[in-house]
């Protein structure tokens, strides 16, 4: 799926005639991959068989299907009607939005029943309520050495300590430092469904996920600049040769000179995976002592009884801080995971964990259902139920 | 491009809840998905029925969307995935009823026929760009197959101008499907990658 574009490209020069020698060799390469491919770049090099293709196409627009088309905009146009019911409909109206109106009371009674059932006897019956719940967003609070805890505005994204101030990224004012108090720790911390970014002090950029938090001072002093982590957060650290910037997470030690990485060290889960994307970074696990070096497209986890290093494709680990999910052959319990936490629901299975695992990518501003959708495991296999539970049958 | 420029200010309506642009959304995607969707479950009513599940959860999911390319992908992935469902459920069935005409059931045929759906929406789109002679000549001889003579009595024109006509059509279609359609499918298939999921199994 990756080549898509590529071989959308090469289609396109392939009709223009303008395709290279090497070109053609890898669209020659991708018409053998499938029949279906061939059976398209045929239909496309010949001018009959291409009008005989629009001429099946052309069917969609007679009488026939125009009317079928009709009907289906008929019956969709009527089924969405009572959400746009004016004040002002005439009588007839009104009569259909009450009977709407009576279904859905039924609908609503029906399932108050079910609940209350289902207290009584909690195996008894499957209570869906057929809801969606919206995605996350810039969502954090931010906790100052005196307790003081700010939640900040969801209409911003970021927030940037000075050296006399901390301000949200586009210079709005937040919180005046007193230098004389010396560095104060402060904590961004982002509940499920919230991300923010922070850049701290020497000028490092922190991009929070989800559920996480991230302690840091006001300002840097000493040999070292030290941060702690909890949770997933990308960073992209400042260079200051002479003082390096050490990462500390419940089970490792990261030092940096200068850098872009991911890491993921949420409590929940067994592993802490540190994903370099550019220069270099030490790891050190905590509980063996164990140094290891990573190099770019290398990731680290590290569990208390050793540290495996691998080659990974970065873009899956760091695609949240651009605002999409993004999963190659991701297990259906970690995407699951990953839904958890932006959509603040905790998933239950009734059964074994479905062994399935996907590729693709998908924008995180979709709601719960619009996602599940397109995982395409909405049917019967997950729904959304009462207190934002997500059950896997 | 500017049918898709006139389309993306209709989302931006369609995003806040207008049931006129939603219709006009429908009006212009529905013929694209049905062809795909019959194309895959060959069943008609069942085609009808994934088309229309699939506008309502548009419409549902429509605060999600302020661009036509998203709308488009989105579509495509959702009746896709419930055309290649239904599909396979009923290859199952019918296992042993060798007599069955072949079924699409794997991706590669599903993007295929995606591909060819918005290409040939293109050459529609075309047509309607080709002068009155010009898209008569074409419509009579390649859509209707009819031969030079019937052409020439029909249209009251020469041989001569038939050829013309036809020659002339032909090239301004391929012309058009070179500088305008492709570079929307192009840029239709960075959104279709973005929301697309693979099952893999």
């Amino acid at each position: 799926m990756e080549q898509l574009d590529d071989i959308l490209l090469l289609l396109r020069k392939h009709v223009a005639g303008n395709l290279t020698e090497a070109e053609r060799k890898l669209l020659n390469g991708w018409s053998k991959q499938h029949p279906a491919n061939k059976a398209l770049l045929e239909c496309i090099s010949d001018e009959e068989s291409f009008f005989t293709g629009y001429l099946d196409y052309r069917t969609m627009y007679d009488e026939e299907v125009s009317g079928r088309l009709q009907r289906i905009e008929d019956t969709i146009m009527e089924s969405i009607k009572p959400v746009h019911v004016n004040r002002d409909s005439r009588k007839r109206g009104m009569f259909r939005w009450m009977s709407y109106a009576a279904a859905v009371l039924l609908v609503t009674s029906a399932s108050i029943w079910f609940v209350n059932q289902g207290q009584t006897d909690s195996q008894q019956i499957e209570t869906v309520i057929i809801q969606d719940i919206q995605p996350g967003g810039n969502r954090a609070t931010l906790t100052l050495t005196d307790g003081r805890m700010i939640d900040l505005d969801e209409g911003r994204d970021g927030v940037v300590i000075g050296s006399d101030e901390i301000t949200y990224s586009d210079r709005t004012p937040l919180v005046v430092v007193d230098r004389k108090e010396g560095p104060m720790w402060l904590e961004l911390t982002t509940p499920k469904g919230g991300t923010y970014q922070v850049t701290l002090s020497d000028g490092t950029r922190v991009w929070l996920n989800a559920a996480s938090t991230l302690k840091y001072p006001s300002v840097f002093e000493g040999k070292e600049r030290v941060v702690e982590i909890t949770g997933e957060a990308y960073f992209s650290v400042a260079k200051r040769a002479n003082q390096p910037f050490k990462l500390i997470a419940e089970g490792q030690e990261l030092t940096v000179l200068g850098t872009e990485f991911n890491i993921s060290a949420y409590a929940d889960e067994e592993v802490i995976k540190t994903t370099l994307v550019k220069g270099q970074v030490q790891v050190q696990n905590t509980a063996s002592g164990k140094v290891s070096s990573l190099v770019p497209n290398q990731q680290s986890v590290v569990r208390p009884t050793n540290t495996e290093i691998m080659e990974v494709d970065v873009q899956p680990y760091v695609a949240w801080k651009d605002g999409y999910f993004c999963f190659r052959r991701t297990a259906f319990k970690d995407v699951m995971r990953q839904l958890a936490r932006w959509y603040d629901v905790q998933i239950v299975y009734k059964g074994d964990i479905p062994q399935d695992t996907f590729s693709g990518e998908m924008g995180r501003e979709l709601t719960l259902n619009a996602a599940l959708e397109l995982l395409n495991v909405s049917a019967v296999r997950v729904q959304i139920a009462m207190g934002n539970q997500l059950i896997v049958h | 491009m500017s049918t898709e420029l006139l389309l993306n200010e209709v989302v931006v309506k369609f995003q806040r809840g207008d049931v006129l642009a939603f219709k006009k959304l429908f009006e212009s995607l529905s013929r694209q998905m049905l062809y795909v969707t019959q194309g895959i479950v060959k069943d008609t009513q069942t085609a009808d029925e994934i088309v229309s599940d699939g506008f309502l959860k548009l419409w549902e999911a429509r605060r999600q969307f302020n661009n036509i390319n998203s709308v488009r992908a989105y579509l495509y992935v959702l009746i896709r995935n419930a055309s290649l469902n239904h599909a396979r459920a009923v290859q199952q069935r019918i296992k042993y009823t060798p007599l069955e005409e072949h079924v699409v059931v794997s991706e590669p045929e599903a993007l295929v026929k995606i591909i060819k759906a918005e290409f040939y929406q293109a050459v529609y789109r075309e047509l309607t760009y080709l002068t009155r002679k010009q898209e008569a000549v074409f419509r009579l001889s390649v859509i209707e197959g009819r031969g030079t003579e019937e052409i020439c009595e029909a249209l009251q024109i020469s041989p001569g101008s038939v050829f013309t006509h036809r020659s002339a059509a032909i090239k301004a279609l391929r012309k058009g499907l070179r500088e305008h359609s492709w570079a929307s499918i192009l840029c239709f298939s960075i959104f279709f990658l973005r929301f697309s999921f693979l099952f893999c199994l």
